[in-house]
């Protein structure tokens, strides 16, 4: 699904060459959920970025879904981006003055969807996200879960072949976050390949692969066994103490 | 269609959404666009060709009979003696020609129980006057006899003697001679009089009374227009045997062999006058098309042409006021671009949509612009109110005005839209 080999990537100044991600390899297959954790600055964001095409790298190769991406032009990437991420940002990124229907609605409009299909997409995606009914309300209406289960579903309407979360709980309280990865482990469970950043490990522990990042490049991958529900509550519970 | 739709959906969202800035822009616009057209209705009907279908094909006939020389004055003359100007109604070479010369006269209905005159602008001319200047007649037709008391009278003074009524037949008394209706003109609004473009009456209106130039001659009507002379006179009657240089010909030659020969014709008539010891110049005739003889005479005043450039760049500083004011909102909706670039919208895409808002924008400043417009040209007129009649917003004026204020509002969006369309993607999400 995503096939990164040796991505560089160097942020130059007049005075000052900074390597965001050097030498940096990693596959995901159909169907995984990974976990990228680091400090703040190790280069987690560089490469969600990379991987989401918001950003070129400068050495290495890329594939997406069998796409090799290097030297593809403006429309090619947008077109990628459109059809193959959903991505989930920490800050949801909803445009506030657009209903919820019009906030799923955009990526659908720039894939050339008819009004009826736009329709079913918007439906369904709200449907997994349960909150069916809530098409007509605008974001401020909602609570921070709500915006982000909006969020997962304009990600979700385009059917994507990967979903790409940065921080995505990471404006959220403890209850909300765990309703939000509840809904991310269920959409994996579904077949969803997912590619979450956080800097929270225990919420990196629910998940079953972890990569961790620092200074640019991958320095621990581990597999875990996917969490219980008791583990789930109890990392909840910590995390409601710890606030 | 859908995506189009779409990006008109968006632009009205921004529009509700930014209503202050979007008035501000399209005002700022709008008042660039509107000084601009308000100066070209002016320019237009200044420069405007009077009689596009042969101004090619009527030709002013300037000739070089002046009898003495001083130290400038070898340029041919426009104003021609008596016996010039007889000598080229003779030729039977151009289609049509004229002579003539400005007069004025008092007029009356000879029926009228009022003893009010009217004053009326006057022209002595010839009866192919008509033809050649293609002056639309109401009722009746030009003169058949040129020593007859025939007179030929424009639709405004067929209005004030006669209330506008077919007039032919009826009698116009002008110093205490009766006169004969034989004519009445539509309304003419020729602009710019091309066969008097001198002494600045390019822009004055068509004459109230025609008249044969003989008779005229005769009945003595005065020259008010320029004339120069090397002999003293009193009556214009007496202007026939005198070196009296006043009368203005025009000629009508279709085609460049009839121009040839006009121009031998003439030549040949200024070398016999300087072979019989007449004058002294170098035979320097000239014909000037109507165009030509417009520009010779300057006839758009210079000080519209400098207002012109100056509404040109007041035009300039609005684009440049209102694009950065579009980069400050641009600027502000980074977010959004960012936002939409990410989940799949290309550079195209954002350029698109920020085309059909300069679109709008463009069109609620066409609007504006037209009724600002509108009344910058009212005022303007005060400065020039011998074109009061004719400058005015035509059709032709309107598209144009359209067209520019959709241009300048897409010129004035083009260099925050590339700045947009272009912004790091990753530095607006988070």
């Amino acid at each position: 699904m995503l096939n990164m080999q040796s991505i560089s990537r160097v942020f130059k100044t007049d005075t000052i060459q900074t390597h965001a991600l050097r030498d940096f390899n990693l596959k995901v297959n159909s169907g995984e959920f990974v976990a990228v954790t680091g400090p703040s600055g190790s280069g987690k964001s560089t490469f969600l970025n990379v991987a989401g095409l918001l950003d070129g790298f400068d050495g290495g190769s890329y594939e997406l879904d069998g796409v090799n991406v290097k030297g593809l032009k403006d429309d090619e990437l947008s077109r990628l981006r459109n059809e193959k991420i959903g991505f989930i940002f920490q800050s949801y990124n909803l445009i506030p003055d657009f209903n919820i229907f019009d906030n799923i609605d955009m990526p659908l409009r720039y894939r050339g969807f008819s009004a009826k299909e736009r329709k079913r997409r918007i439906e369904s995606a709200l449907e997994q996200v349960g909150l069916a009914s809530r098409h007509k309300y605008l974001p401020s209406q909602l609570s921070g879960g709500q915006q982000q289960r909006i969020a997962i579903a304009r990600a979700l309407a385009g059917e994507p072949k990967i979903l790409l979360a940065d921080e995505p709980t990471g404006n959220l309280d403890s209850l909300m976050a765990r309703q939000v990865m509840e809904l991310l482990h269920s959409l994996n469970e579904q077949g969803s390949t997912i590619i979450i950043v956080t800097h929270d490990p225990d919420q990196a522990r629910s998940i079953k692969r972890n990569v961790q990042v620092i200074d640019g490049q991958i320095t621990d991958m581990s597999i875990y066994a996917p969490l219980n529900e008791q583990a789930l509550n109890n990392i909840a519970l910590n995390k409601a103490q710890t606030a | 269609m859908d995506m189009f739709l779409y990006y008109l959906k968006l632009s009205k969202h921004n529009l509700k959404r930014h209503k202050l800035f979007f008035i501000l822009m399209i005002t700022t616009l709008a008042v660039g666009v509107a000084v601009l057209l308000a100066n070209l209705a002016i320019l237009k009907v200044m420069s405007s060709d009077p009689i596009p279908e042969k101004s090619d094909k009527i030709f002013s006939v300037n000739m070089t009979t002046w009898p003495e020389k001083n130290d400038n004055n070898s340029e041919p003359l426009h104003i021609l003696r008596y016996r010039d100007a007889m000598h080229i109604l003779k030729s039977d070479i151009p289609t049509y020609s004229l002579a003539h010369y400005a007069s004025g006269v008092y007029t009356r209905n000879i029926e009228s129980k009022s003893l009010t005159r009217f004053s009326a602008q006057a022209r002595a001319t010839t009866s192919e006057f008509f033809e050649l200047t293609n002056a639309p007649f109401e009722f009746g037709g030009t003169w058949t006899n040129e020593n007859a008391n025939d007179i030929v009278i424009g639709a405004d003074l067929n209005q004030k003697l006669f209330g506008g009524i077919n007039s032919i037949g009826k009698s116009v008394e002008i110093g205490k001679h009766a006169f004969r209706v034989v004519g009445v003109l539509k309304p003419w609004n020729l602009k710019p009089l091309f066969y008097h473009a001198t002494e600045r009456r390019a822009f004055n209106k068509t004459d109230d009374v025609y008249a044969p130039l003989e008779t005229a001659l005769t009945n003595n009507w005065g020259i008010s227009a320029r004339s120069s002379s090397t002999e003293s006179f009193t009556d214009a009657s007496d202007t026939r045997a005198k070196n009296v240089f006043y009368m203005q010909a025009f000629v009508q030659l279709d085609n460049a062999q009839q121009k040839a020969q006009f121009q031998n014709y003439l030549d040949s008539y200024s070398q016999s006058l300087k072979d019989a010891g007449e004058h002294p110049f170098p035979i320097n005739n000239k014909l000037y098309d109507v165009n030509q003889w417009l520009d010779k005479n300057k006839v758009v005043d210079q000080k519209i042409l400098a207002f012109a450039l100056a509404t040109v760049l007041f035009l300039a500083v609005c684009i440049f006021n209102a694009s950065s004011l579009l980069l400050a909102r641009y600027h502000s909706a980074k977010f959004e671009t960012g936002l939409r670039r990410a989940v799949g919208a290309s550079k195209k895409h954002v350029f698109y949509q920020g085309a059909v808002e300069s679109l709008i924008i463009g069109s609620c400043c066409a609007a504006l612009a037209l009724i600002l417009g509108w009344l910058f040209l009212k005022f303007s007129l005060t400065l020039f109110p011998y074109l009061t009649d004719s400058a005015s917003f035509d059709s032709s004026l309107v598209f144009m005005g359209i067209g520019i204020a959709i241009a300048t509002s897409f010129l004035s969006s083009l260099y925050p839209l590339i700045q947009a369309s272009n912004s790091s993607l990753s530095a607006q999400l988070k």
